[in-house]
């Protein structure tokens, strides 16, 4: 019997270390420039900087606010040329602040290299711009049941020696002051490598948030601005983790645990990217 | 590797030598063959005590109730005990080797007392093999009860080494082990997911599983393509006198079984069912307005039922023919219109085996299993114009052959195994009205896998037993399949196709077994143990709670069979009469071409095979368990215990830094005691605790295109809440005969209504326009307090 209490005394010492660890690290937080930028074919490039935040910080809109960078240095080159881009503000848009070019146009086919330059962090990415891939046509399509709605549809003819990447926008012209991400608006061409392939697009959305507030379709009456884009691989990785983390990022059903790529070196996070645009005018007819 | 196999069948030939020279001492002896057999079932008993006091020589008899002993010529006393049966002393006069039958008769009223083990006292000690756990039905009804359902895993759970994954899941992890790791049979087949209503219950229905033997550490060769555990159901195949019919009714779901004898007891056949009524019950609470119109419950809908069947045939004394066969299916429909959400789940469980046992002579047995497992998973989740329907099966068919030959210091199987393997991991569809995107292509997978092996247990000595084990198997995925290679960019540069039933590839494994036992006296022993095992067959975990979501894959050309080590040391002691058995057993287990997913479920614009989905890695799992188990008395139950850390490393998770996994419990701790405290009232109490599973926080956001981005923190870094709950029950027994039981169970589930998160998410509110945003961690726990009334009945 003398054993036998050992061995309780044992397990009540075991059991007194049963005090477990807060192991929730929000030390973990390191705070970084996010950087959103972009440049089209044809267009001046455009770049949104702000700060991230720790998870667990309440913010209120002034805070919000906050978080945009006003005070950096934004240069963007090619192989011949360099600006600085110019603050400028757009209350449509959150960051409502962003950094555009006056001179520095995209071109297929070019490189483009970004900087920017905030206290003594130095941010640096490069992007390109891959040829354009013109859709054959796109149209909108009524719904059966509710002739006052429609999907839209393009049809566009792949070409089978290079790999394609792909994403979507759009505007409806006089009711969305800019062009929307496509409800999946990121996709490569392996699935119809070669092929002439018809597929079908959502309305552009302005956020995630509230999903079920928003409408996919588009309206009979609609003129749809549809920006087929083409994007370069490291791009198109980018916006496909983007992607991933949308749908899965607060789904208990799915696994999400990687934090999303980025191709901004430095003390940020966030993309750089080029886009060979094609925008056409689609309305019912 | 090498270097271990020379000592080790250097090890093995030293034991077969020195068993043989044994023999040729010990063979001047009468031999006596004993089959001890339980007198009203016809049962062979396992466990029971047989001696003969003028050789002074003792036996066990082994699972099949068998064992030898020796006498001296002429006048002898045989003498045989088990618990809960009465003693048998008989004399025997012994000329020749000779083969006896020994039929022991239950102490009927003494059974309903027993709610430990029915087997030797001393087995825990005796055995050879270390990290054995057997439980058998009345311990599992002893236990408090879910929702009017006792259910064997949630049992396994109370036992050290064995933690559960969490609030609301059926998952079992045996020593930092994941839960694809622990092969599952039921009758000898392959159960692929044993989860009911979403991991609350478990598939195996307690009228008709007799016991499941549980086995952490050193597997016998007999088991296979798993690197865990094993968790061996099986089914009660009892004939009975006349119709025995039981049951039970309880809060939300019910069970029936009969078992009718057949050809004047040469054989039985038995049905049991069981169903949940949670749709009638929803819509009484619909009707009677108990739920809100805005509830999500409202058009929600969760069925499930088992159908379990059974034939045992007695062909003559020397051969048994065994049918077993089940059916289940899940399906949880959930429709909210407030986000445009309409989702259903459906699993379900297909599981044949007929088992021909044939008995040579009384050293030499066979059995002969054939065996099919079928596996479902549908899942369609439309939101808005889209739908996405998921689909995964799976389809085993086998023979499995064991040979069992048995002398006084031998206890030999070999045998064989084929299987063949189809599955279809994953496929899935995208659609809206007018177009389907099937991705990624719907990839099925043929396999073959070859087993063979051959196990021995070896009596040393008095003190000293062995039991070495060969396994040996290989596994060939068979084509269809197309092995693709790619270019820098990730695009299809070549590829190799393979005809219908042509091998790919195959691997080889060569598994080792041992396990060593030393008894100290009659009251302690030290056991050790190794074992080496291959798994073949693996379980993607698709989602950061084990739901069914989570898929099977078997390896490929690019997906090599995991590997899995352990050694393990034990220390077993008994005190006062062995009602107390106490044990310490300190493990170390070794994990190789250990996988993650690297993508998500709904990563759905991704066409590549999901073979290439998934990164490869290492695990380790480390540590001590105590137990502390009180067997006979009006008050008894256990006290278990574990300290361990699992940790895994990834090159593309945390730059192969070790990480802990998902399941990594640094404490788990179970009580439970029973209490008969009169004929008439049984209580009983069970206390959990363990740390709060390893998730990967979220510690910042940003950001883009007008949406919220999670930045995560190190991967598992953070922690749930501490485990907890105390569950109570009493049992008013209403009438208790050999032939007739009728009780009531009162039982409460989660006495304090802890709330233990089933998971934690990010939750976004507000919107970007105007700024009014914020996030904050959404905890979702399942079970509050839970009381509940059965009714448990046999006639």
């Amino acid at each position: 019997m003398k054993t036998i209490k050992y061995y309780f005394a044992s397990l009540l010492i075991l059991l007194l270390f049963n005090c477990s660890r807060d192991l929730s690290n929000s030390d973990e937080f390191k705070s970084l420039i996010v950087v959103e930028g972009h440049i089209d074919q044809g267009e001046y490039p455009i770049v949104y900087i702000t700060r991230n935040i720790p998870y667990y910080a309440n913010i209120d809109s002034a805070d919000m606010l906050n978080l945009v960078l006003r005070q950096a240095k934004v240069v963007v080159s090619d192989e011949k040329q360099s600006e600085v881009l110019t603050l400028e503000f757009d209350q449509n848009h959150f960051p409502p602040f962003y950094y555009q070019g006056t001179e520095i146009r995209g071109q297929v086919g070019k490189s483009y290299n970004l900087t920017i330059i905030y206290g003594k962090d130095t941010l640096t990415s490069t992007t390109t711009i891959p040829p354009i891939v013109k859709p054959d046509t796109a149209w909108l399509q009524p719904e059966k049941d509710n002739p006052e709605k429609c999907k839209l549809f393009v049809n566009i003819h792949d070409d089978p020696a290079i790999t394609n990447y792909y994403r979507t926008f759009t505007c409806i012209a006089g009711v969305q002051k800019d062009f929307y991400p496509t409800l999946v608006s990121n996709f490569k061409d392996a699935l119809f490598n070669g092929e002439v392939n018809t597929f079908e697009l959502n309305r552009g959305l302005e956020s995630y948030l509230n999903l079920s507030q928003r409408d996919f379709l588009f309206d009979i009456k609609d003129t749809v601005l549809l920006k087929f884009c083409t994007l370069d691989e490291a791009h198109f990785h980018y916006w496909q983790s983007y992607q991933s983390e949308l749908v899965n990022g607060s789904n208990p059903f799915a696994s999400s645990f990687h934090s999303i790529l980025s191709n901004i070196h430095g003390n940020g996070i966030g993309i750089w990217g080029g886009y060979g645009v094609t925008i056409m005018k689609i309305s019912f007819k | 590797m090498n270097k271990f196999l020379k000592y080790f069948i250097c090890l093995w030939l030293i034991a077969i030598s020195l068993t043989i020279f044994n023999v040729n001492i010990l063979c001047q002896n009468i031999k006596v063959y004993i089959t001890v057999i339980d007198s009203i079932n016809k049962k062979s008993l396992s466990g029971a005590i047989v001696n003969i006091a003028e050789s002074g020589s003792s036996r066990i008899s082994d699972n099949e109730g068998k064992c030898s002993i020796f006498g001296i010529r002429g006048l002898n006393v045989l003498k045989c005990s088990f618990v809960g049966y009465k003693n048998f002393n008989i004399p025997v006069n012994l000329k020749n080797d000779t083969s006896l039958f020994v039929y022991l008769i239950p102490l009927v009223e003494e059974l309903k007392e027993i709610t430990i083990l029915s087997t030797s006292a001393e087995k825990n000690v005796n055995n050879v093999q270390n990290g054995v756990v057997s439980l058998n039905r009345k311990e599992i009804n002893s236990l408090p009860v879910l929702l009017g359902e006792s259910d064997f895993f949630k049992a396994l759970q109370l036992l050290p080494g064995i933690q559960n994954s969490g609030e609301g899941n059926a998952a079992i992890n045996v020593r930092g082990g994941g839960n694809d790791q622990n092969l599952i049979l039921l009758d000898g087949a392959v159960v692929y997911n044993p989860s009911h209503l979403l991991g609350f219950y478990s598939i195996f229905n307690t009228d008709v599983i007799k016991d499941v033997t549980l086995i952490k550490s050193g597997i016998p060769a007999e088991y296979g393509n798993r690197i865990s555990s094993v968790m061996d159901f099986n089914s009660r195949f009892e004939i009975p006198k006349k119709t025995v019919i039981n049951g039970n009714l309880g809060f939300i779901s019910a069970r029936i079984a009969a078992n009718v004898p057949l050809f004047h007891d040469k054989g039985c056949i038995f049905f049991a069912g069981r169903s949940t009524y949670i749709n009638l019950l929803l819509s009484i609470m619909k009707k009677v307005n108990v739920i809100s119109g805005n509830s999500i419950l409202r058009k929600s809908g969760y069925n499930f039922y088992d159908l379990n069947g059974g034939i045992y045939l007695n062909l003559n004394k020397n051969n048994k023919l065994i049918l077993s066969v089940y059916n289940g299916k899940d399906d949880f429909d959930i429709e909210a219109d407030i986000i445009s959400l309409n989702a259903r789940m459906a699993w379900s469980n297909g599981i044949a085996s007929l088992t021909w046992n044939h008995l040579f002579n009384n050293h030499f047995s066979m059995e002969n299993r054939i065996v099919k497992s079928t596996y479902d998973y549908k899942m369609d989740f439309t939101q808005s114009q889209y739908t996405f329907h998921l689909t995964s099966n799976i389809r085993d068919i086998g023979l499995k052959n064991k040979l069992y030959f048995y002398s006084d210091h031998h206890k030999i199987k070999f045998g064989f195994e084929i299987l063949t393997h189809r599955i279809n991991p994953n496929s899935s569809l995208l659609s809206t009205e007018n177009q389907v995107l099937t991705i990624p292509k719907q990839y099925q997978y043929n396999s073959l896998e070859n087993s063979i092996y051959f196990s021995d247990e070896i009596k040393l000595s008095d003190q000293v037993s062995i039991v070495t084990g060969l396994r040996g198997n290989s596994f060939s995925p068979l084509g269809p399949y197309i092995s693709y290679n790619r270019d820098s960019e990730g695009n299809v540069s070549d590829s190799t196709a393979y005809p219908s039933g042509k091998i790919v590839n195959t691997y080889f494994g060569f598994e080792p077994r041992l396990a060593f036992r030393y008894l100290l006296s009659e009251k302690n022993s030290i056991k050790l143990s190794y074992n080496f095992n291959n798994q073949y067959i693996h379980l993607v975990n698709a989602s950061s709670v084990s739901f069914p979501t989570d898929f099977w894959i078997p390896s490929t050309k690019k997906i090599k069979p995991q590997r899995g080590s352990q050694i393990s040391l034990g220390y077993y002691k008994n005190f006062d009469n062995n009602n107390f058995q106490t044990s310490i057993e300190l493990y170390y287990k070794n994990l190789t071409n250990q996988m993650e997913f690297k993508n998500s479920i709904f990563h759905v614009f991704d066409n590549t095979p999901f073979d290439e989905n998934l990164v490869f890695g290492k695990g380790r799992s480390y540590g001590a368990e105590l137990l502390i188990k009180k067997t006979t008395g009006r008050i008894t139950g256990w006290i278990g215990y574990t300290l361990s850390k699992t940790e895994k490393s990834f090159a593309e998770i945390e730059n192969k830094h070790w990480f802990p996994a998902k399941y990594d419990r640094t404490h788990d701790a179970s009580c439970v005691i029973n209490f008969d405290f009169s004929n008439k009232w049984i209580f009983s109490t069970v206390f959990v605790f363990s740390t709060g599973s390893a998730y990967t926080p979220v510690v910042g956001r940003f950001f883009i295109e007008n949406n919220i981005v999670n930045i995560y923190g190190r991967y598992n870094s953070a922690r749930m809440p501490d485990y907890h709950r105390l569950d109570i029950s009493a049992t008013y027994i209403i009438t208790k005969t050999e032939v007739k039981d009728s009780r009531i169970i009162f039982s409460i589930f989660n006495v304090y209504n802890r709330q233990n998160p089933f998971f934690i998410y990010p939750q976004a509110v507000g919107s970007i326009f105007p700024l009014t945003l914020s996030v904050h961690p959404e905890e979702v726990s399942i079970f509050p307090i839970l009381p509940s009334v059965s009714w448990q009945f046999m006639f």
